[in-house]
């Protein structure tokens, strides 16, 4: 549902098939790390996602209360070819332009951001809940 | 996801079909393991794979080191 949501929300806001695939691989990837991580594979646990958009980007928000990700998993690194490990995260920094991790008062934040096409980074203007 | 699995000559073909996500991997990685303890020749065919995540991707290469 979430995948299909988010390609759908990328469709309307312009980007190209391949960035609307992008996209729902990555949110589908953050939602999996939750589930694998922060929730150790429990699947029915909550997972809070926002989908903003801003004149420059579409944003993704994902909220979870489970365990605060590991600091060295979730940074940037370089990805060995039969790596078993990591390569959702490295999939996520490959597709979005903007990939942010908070500890909040709610839990864990992971924001996901996809710059629009023709849209100049830092322009965010006006935004729409979707 | 489903998947079949059939022989060609001495090549056991495991054809996969639909999409592979977290959800789905464990049963594919199952499948292909059983497979591979039938046989030493083993080909996925990924032709009806509309989608995979970094599941499906760690389920392949860990048969692979199989």
């Amino acid at each position: 549902v979430v995948r299909a949501a988010v390609e759908a929300l990328g469709t309307i806001y312009g980007l190209p098939a391949h960035g609307c695939r992008g996209i729902a691989l990555a949110v589908d990837e953050a939602l999996a790390n939750i589930i694998r991580h922060a929730y150790h594979g429990d699947f029915n646990r909550a997972i809070e996602v926002n989908c903003r958009v801003l004149a420059d980007r579409l944003e993704f928000t994902l909220l979870d209360q489970g365990e605060p990700p590991d600091p060295v998993r979730i940074a940037p690194h370089a990805l060995d070819d039969l790596s078993l490990s990591g390569r959702g995260t490295h999939i996520i920094r490959s597709i979005m332009d903007e990939v942010i991790y908070e500890r909040t008062p709610g839990g864990n934040q992971l924001r996901l951001s996809k710059w629009l096409p023709g849209a100049e980074p830092g322009t965010s203007g006006e935004e729409k809940e979707v | 996801m489903n998947s079949a699995t059939r022989t060609n000559r001495a090549t056991t073909i495991v054809d996969v079909y639909g999409h592979i996500d977290l959800g789905s991997s464990p049963a594919l990685r199952k499948t292909l393991l059983l497979a591979l303890k039938e046989t030493d020749r083993l080909a996925i065919n990924l032709a009806g794979v509309k989608y995979m995540d970094s599941s499906g991707i760690a389920s392949l290469l860990e048969i692979l080191k199989e």
